[in-house]
């Protein structure tokens, strides 16, 4: 049974705000990581905050991350860390994670190495390619990944932009930010508990490679059709292992996923519906041939924004069903039922005021049905509700200091309460364990440069 | 018969005047609804994209204070009816790794009236 701590630390996060205040008034608008260094235009230009995307940095993304570019220079290549204090309701004994404290504890929590850009312009080749060290667990991994070669057309007289991806996550490839490869939220802490329940589409991460086409046409200069299908298997063991993406699921043959979405644009708003969906089938685990547990996923999205020379307004939804078939698991006895259903709904708001002062806030369900061998836990319920408030500074989204003019930071306090966790809101694990106890405040830094 | 003549040239003119500047407001409506968002067009201010101020007549990349793709600084072209019309239809078409990324202009007669009204930006 976990222990309570004392209240929430508000002066210490609140100091971390301010820390920012004696770093150097920015400059003008200065090459800046990767993408910002090859085009020459701040992060503004292409990001809400970070990594929200705007209408200017979807069309980068579409057209292959080659604007501005020709071939790869040391421009291309950039650094990302996040650095974060996290303090839960009631304190792990042991600690948060193995190696660390039992409550308020530092985290340098994830250090990446990016290629951004460019590869052959002329040709329309270039990538997205991360590299990360995760503090929390000590290792090396490659992390999202995405090459891709677009090329400009037309389709029924219509401006068509199509092309070719490889990459290693079903979704990384999306333009908004509503699936789980870019959604909200975008660094949650690395040293908290979190709900135990996920689903395929977000459990494939880098654990996979693949290969797609998508293409996006105009159909008036202000709606577009964008529609992508990419194929993945899962990663030979030895080499997953090596890549550190080692003891994911195991897919037998091919993973197809498929995304259509439409985006209307008026002014300076635009809005996108869509849907996607994943199909994959899953040797249970320690398994490598024999029968398959089977997966679909399928969901359903849409994003809307206004945006203006001061200000920036997001609202994103994302539903995602996924029904789930025990062929293989349910005669092993790992799970209750032959079959089971889960499905993980997200909201959230986000302003940005002046480029430098945002707020959001989501609200995540899980939920489904019981299944007491699968879930382990005392209804045998995933059911879990969450509420996210997060506050921002972003001191160099125009520009970064003189003595580094490249930086851009963003300072945040993220508080994550439980109404619901695991399953209940009071004894979820039979031991008298509350929801409560996996409250979370998460405050820190999140540097790129 | 003179003044009849008169008459008939003079409405010829004045339809000729009238859809020319029905091309520059329909021009500019559509330069509101696709490109203000990154140009504008006063002198010196740049945003996302350079100042569009004289841009017609004046030479690709040339814009003070923007920082413009290597690919348009090596093009050497000159903006006019023409050169504008084969960007707008297809920009990453007709010069790879600009970093203008909008996906073209399709209709050729709207392609036109944004080119006319290009035309009416003084510097």
């Amino acid at each position: 049974m976990k222990t309570r701590s004392h209240p929430y630390s508000w002066r210490l996060a609140a100091a971390g705000m301010v820390a920012a205040a004696w770093l150097a008034a920015p400059r003008a608008a200065y090459a800046i990581p990767a993408f910002a260094a090859q085009t020459g235009e701040p992060c503004s230009a292409c990001h809400i905050g970070f990594p929200q995307l705007t209408p200017y940095g979807r069309d980068f993304k579409l057209e292959g991350y080659i604007a501005g570019g020709t071939f790869p220079t040391w421009k291309n290549f950039a650094v990302m860390s996040q650095i974060g204090w996290t303090q839960q309701h009631d304190k792990v004994p042991g600690g948060l994670q193995p190696g660390f404290k039992s409550n308020d504890a530092w985290a340098a929590q994830q250090t990446s190495l990016f290629y951004g850009g460019a590869l052959d312009s002329a040709i329309g080749l270039g990538a997205f390619v991360q590299v990360t060290y995760d503090g929390v667990a000590r290792q090396w991994s490659w992390d999202n990944t995405d090459i891709r070669l677009a090329r400009p057309g037309s389709l029924f007289g219509h401006p068509l932009f199509w092309g070719i991806t490889l990459n290693n996550n079903p979704a990384v490839t999306d333009l908004w930010n509503t699936p789980p490869s870019w959604g909200y939220p975008y660094i949650p802490s690395g040293l908290a508990n979190a709900p135990a329940a996920s689903q395929q589409i977000a459990s494939l991460a880098q654990t996979v490679y693949g290969a797609g086409v998508y293409g996006a046409l105009n159909v008036t200069p202000s709606d577009m059709i964008y529609a992508e299908a990419d194929l993945y298997k899962s990663l030979p063991q030895r080499m997953g292992y090596a890549l550190g993406a080692g003891g994911g699921p195991k897919i037998d043959g091919v993973a197809p996923y498929l995304r259509l979405a439409f985006q209307h644009q008026w002014g300076n708003s635009s809005i996108e519906v869509g849907s996607y969906a994943l199909m994959d089938r899953v040797y249970p685990t320690g398994v490598a041939s024999g029968p398959t547990d089977q997966f679909f996923d399928i969901a359903a999205d849409t994003q809307f924004q206004y945006i203006t020379h001061n200000q920036a307004f997001s609202v994103q939804a994302n539903i995602i069903h996924e029904s789930q078939d025990w062929a293989a698991s349910y005669p092993l006895g790992s799970v209750s039922n032959r079959a089971d259903s889960l499905n993980v709904a997200t909201i959230t708001l986000s302003e940005l005021l002046y480029q430098k002062f945002g707020i959001t806030e989501s609200f995540n369900t899980i939920y489904g049905n019981s299944d007491p061998v699968y879930y382990g836990n005392a209804n045998g319920k995933p059911n879990s509700n969450s509420w996210t408030t997060e506050l921002d500074y972003y001191p160099f989204n125009d520009g970064g200091p003189k003595w580094l003019p490249w930086l851009n930071a963003k300072f945040f306090v993220e508080d994550t309460v439980y109404p619901i966790f695991n399953g209940l809101a009071h004894n979820y694990d039979g031991q008298g364990t509350n929801a409560q106890a996996n409250d979370t405040l998460f405050a820190g830094v999140w540097l790129a440069f | 018969m003179k003044s009849t003549l008169l008459i008939a040239v003079a409405a010829g003119a004045f339809c000729i005047a009238s859809a020319q500047a029905a091309n520059v407001a329909h021009g500019k409506a559509l330069f509101q609804a696709q490109c203000a968002a990154c140009h504008s067009v006063s002198p010196g201010q740049n945003g996302i994209g350079p100042s569009l101020a004289g841009v017609y007549g004046a030479k690709a990349a040339a814009t003070p204070g923007f920082q413009f793709s290597p690919a348009l600084k090596k093009s050497g072209i000159v903006w006019n009816a023409s050169t504008l019309d084969k960007f707008l239809a297809n920009p990453q078409a007709d010069v790879p790794g600009t970093k203008m990324p909008y996906m073209g202009m399709a209709n050729a007669t709207d392609r036109a009236d944004v080119v006319a009204y290009l035309q009416t930006l003084g510097k």
